[in-house]
């Protein structure tokens, strides 16, 4: 279907794309893997024919026989859509927000087919019926800020595939969405392909993707091939040392025990945390404690970030209790709580959000210093721990890479040698590499100083190397909390099961008001018989004693 | 704590070095050009020309440029040279110091409300509202019509010219302030009012700038047009806009009365914008950044 050619795409002087050549046959999906900056994207805009005029482009692009490089931008322009489409890794940016999915849709089916309005409108409710959206007639009438994400990657699956194109590109489709979701996601894909036979480039990142969707895989590393094959020959048996690094990445096993945990440096009771409409915080307890880390899981909205708000802010909760190093956090002194702050540093997702970009590198890590009245003089010693040269104290954060800018941060948190570090998914905007690096020195940060960790992600072969105990979070609660080995090898809670086998769970569920509030989506609930599902709708399951998992099903306990 | 990790960074690429800070562009430095010459003969002129501006020569009655008077005379005989001189000092001063001190009060009241919300917001947005509701020209005409100090008129200019700078700074700051930045500085135990000035006005500076330009534009043209009416600049003191309120009756048959200050009007505010874009781009970090 696809051919391409040593295909070299290069911007100014620098060569993104170097020689690659590749084909995609009808019916087959190929997965196009690599870090940022390895061209993936470079090329998927060469297909497209949406590189921007800077770049030069050389070698051969055939569709079906023609060849692209040199056809004209209005051929091109009849092409995209028909045949050939593309599918982005941030469907709300895809959407036009004001007007309705629907319309949009059948929109895409008009400019291409010549078909009255009605048609294209009731093509695009069949589109939004096969991509698995639940009632497609009402869905259609939405708003694209009314979809969940996953919902809002299956309506942009569904428009590019509105004309049966032949190639169909899905760029990163899964990286914004929950495991969980991802799962569907990538089934939703390979329904739509089967359905229109195209040929499918699936670009990503993330091996387990690959692995789940893609037949055979192309390896890039900085604009070249690495290695090709079928999946299951690459992923069994990679021969290229590069290749290796990425399968054991994502095979990484259990983390050794840490030594036993002396006493509690956080304490979180019952915390709650309403928004006007959304219960983001409701009733959380665990407690943290010195030397350990702490895993937190969960689909983005279960309310992670704003448990971690609530911690760094230091206030009175709106119920509940939040205990750090033994004081009460509603009940200290401004005073107290400039001190407590001290001890309870973050780092934040992203470090290119989390540093002042106008400031230099030397005045961030020296901010915290001299907040708290200590001389900055010890700027040089802590970039020398995180792995940072002291030259760089006097550059911006721009002209630093994502992970040094990750050190930077780091160095910033622990410069007043705080007892406890909150991690918000320090290490998902980073490249597979220097994520590991990153992890290394965080690992190596807590051995040398005894710090603790609550680690908030969603990746969970990272949390299961670097965690030693593991909550997870699902709609503001603690759905199971317990011990890493125990939940990665014994998850007691359906959803836990489900999030670690990644299974397709719904992602287009309703609020529940009361009972257990996974029950729509849980695929236990949906086995059980009439008696014991009477509990489930309602009675809110709590965490009992040594079990650990908010069910009221999980084995070990009576149906 | 001590020794250099094993693992150093190495990243795939080389890191990219800290460039060397950007040159001004073509523009930036004709404009940069342009103010520095109105500049120097703002303030050097009238000190080199043998004429002060309560001279008269009574041989010469609205002539056109001679050699006695490069810029051609006055009905009364004044040299429209050393006029047109002073008169541009005044305007250049006026525009900078209204500007300047117009932007910074939108800063701050900007940014304080916006990031503390609450009381402080209400009350500052209460006297922002007010003082936009009020009809600035006609204020300003009365009050300073009593006044003869210059100074007055700048203070006057700058208490209205702030507002609706002030409104977009507090909108960016209510922004910023769910910025991973600010919120570290906040974890960190910053002082608020020290997170609002080392983290959020530096970090509104493209904003800042670029509004300071306009502003030096609008204060010029808003002291023009109220010496134009008679307001504003008064005698014996001169700026731009009385000399082109004095010469606009005569501008039809002795041009040399008007062209000159309505030139150097000009000239003044094509080379402030032209700085001004080049100054919004350096501190832009993101224009700045490596692509």
């Amino acid at each position: 279907m696809i051919d391409v050619k040593d295909l070299s795409v290069s911007f100014g002087t620098t060569p993104a794309v170097r020689d690659l050549s590749f084909s995609v046959a009808r019916g087959e999906i190929l997965g196009l893997i690599g870090e940022s900056g390895s061209g993936k994207s470079a090329t998927a805009l060469a297909l497209m024919g949406l590189l921007p005029r800077t770049a030069t482009t050389s070698g051969s692009i055939l569709l079906d026989g023609e060849e692209l490089t040199t056809a004209s931008e209005k051929r091109l322009t009849a092409l995209r859509g028909r045949a050939m489409a593309i599918v982005f890794q941030d469907p709300l940016q895809a959407f036009t927000p004001v007007h309705r999915v629907g319309a949009q849709i059948a929109e895409a089916v008009r400019a291409h087919q010549r078909v009255p309005r009605r048609t294209a409108a009731r093509r695009a409710v069949e589109l939004l019926d096969l991509v698995g959206i639940r009632d497609p007639h009402q869905r259609a009438r939405s708003y694209p800020h009314e979809f969940s994400g996953g919902m809002r990657q299956r309506a942009l699956i569904a428009m590019a595939i509105a004309n049966n194109p032949g190639l169909l590109i899905a760029d990163e489709p899964t990286t914004a969405l929950d495991v969980t979701v991802q799962a569907h996601i990538l089934d939703v894909l390979k329904t739509a392909q089967r359905e229109t036979g195209a040929a499918v480039l699936l670009i990503t990142h993330d091996l387990s993707v690959v692995a789940r969707a893609a037949d055979r895989v192309h390896v890039l590393k900085g604009g070249g091939t690495v290695e090709t094959g079928p999946v299951e020959e690459v992923l069994r048996a990679p021969r290229e040392p590069y290749t290796r690094r990425l399968v054991a990445a994502m095979e990484a096993g259990d983390r050794p025990a840490a030594p036993r945990p002396v006493r509690t440096v956080l304490e979180v009771r019952d915390l709650v945390r309403h928004h006007p409409g959304v219960k983001a915080v409701d009733g959380v307890s665990f407690d943290l404690r010195s030397g350990e880390t702490l895993g937190l899981v969960g689909e983005s909205g279960s309310g992670k970030t704003t448990l971690l708000m609530e911690i760094m802010a230091l206030a009175r909760p709106q119920r509940g209790r939040i205990t750090v190093l033994g004081r009460d956090t509603a009940h200290v002194s401004r005073r107290d709580r400039r001190r407590i702050r001290r001890d309870l540093q973050i780092v934040f997702q992203d470090p290119s959000s989390s540093l002042d970009p106008r400031m230099t590198v030397g005045a961030i890590v020296a901010e915290p210093l001299t907040t708290h009245g200590r001389s900055p003089a010890r700027v040089p010693e802590l970039l020398a721990q995180v792995g940072l040269p002291a030259e760089y104290a006097a550059r911006h954060p721009a002209h630093l890479s994502g992970g040094q800018r990750q050190r930077v941060a780091i160095a910033r948190a622990v410069a007043l040698d705080p007892e406890v570090l909150v991690l918000d998914e320090p290490v998902s905007a980073l490249d597979p590499t220097i994520r590991a690096e990153i992890i290394t020195l965080l690992e190596k940060l807590r051995a040398e100083r005894g710090l603790s960790y609550l680690f908030v992600a969603h990746d969970l072969p990272l949390i299961r190397r670097i965690a030693d105990r593991v909550a997870v979070m699902y709609r503001g609660r603690i759905a199971e909390i317990g011990p890493a080995h125990q939940i990665f090898a014994a998850p007691a809670h359906p959803y836990t099961r489900a999030l670690l086998r990644a299974s397709p769970l719904r992602d287009d569920d309703p609020v529940i008001a009361a009972g257990c509030r996974f029950r729509p989506r849980c695929p236990l609930y949906a086995e059980l018989p009439a008696a014991p599902r009477s509990r489930c709708a309602t009675e809110e399951p709590e965490i009992t004693g040594d079990s650990g998992a908010a069910c009221h099903h999980h084995p070990g306990e009576a149906p | 704590m001590s020794a250099t990790l094993p693992d150093v960074s190495a990243p795939a690429g080389v890191p990219p070095a800290e460039p060397p800070p950007r040159m001004f562009s073509a523009t930036g430095i004709a404009g940069l050009a342009l103010l520095s010459f109105l500049g120097a003969l703002a303030v050097l002129g009238p000190i080199l020309i043998p004429w002060t501006a309560s001279d008269r020569d009574f041989e010469a009655f609205l002539q056109p440029p001679s050699a006695n008077h490069p810029f051609g005379t006055t009905a009364s005989g004044a040299d429209i040279l050393v006029l047109t001189l002073l008169g541009l000092r005044k305007s250049l001063v006026i525009g900078l110091v209204v500007a300047v001190a117009a932007t910074a009060v939108a800063a701050l009241v900007g940014a304080f409300a916006g990031y503390f919300l609450g009381w402080v917001d209400r009350t500052l947005m209460w006297v922002t509202d007010l003082l936009l509701v009020i009809p600035a020209f006609l204020v300003v005409a009365v009050v300073s019509s009593g006044q003869d100090r210059w100074i007055a008129l700048v203070v006057l200019l700058a208490a209205f010219m702030w507002m609706v700078t002030a409104k977009a700074v507090r909108g960016v700051t209510i922004a910023m302030r769910d910025r991973e930045y600010v919120r570290a500085a906040r974890f960190m135990g910053v002082p608020a009012h020290r997170i609002v000035l080392r983290h959020v006005i530096p970090n509104l500076a493209s904003l800042l700038v670029a509004d300071a330009t306009v502003n030096v534009s609008a204060a010029i043209l808003a002291e023009t047009t109220l010496s134009y009416f008679g307001f504003g600049v008064v005698p014996p003191d001169v700026s731009l806009g009385s000399l082109i309120a004095d010469g606009a009756p005569t501008a039809l048959y002795a041009p040399w009365t008007f062209w000159w200050a309505a030139g150097l009007l000009i000239a003044l505010i094509i080379a402030v914008n032209l700085v001004g874009d080049d100054l919004r781009d350096r501190f832009d970090p993101a224009l700045r950044a490596p692509q």
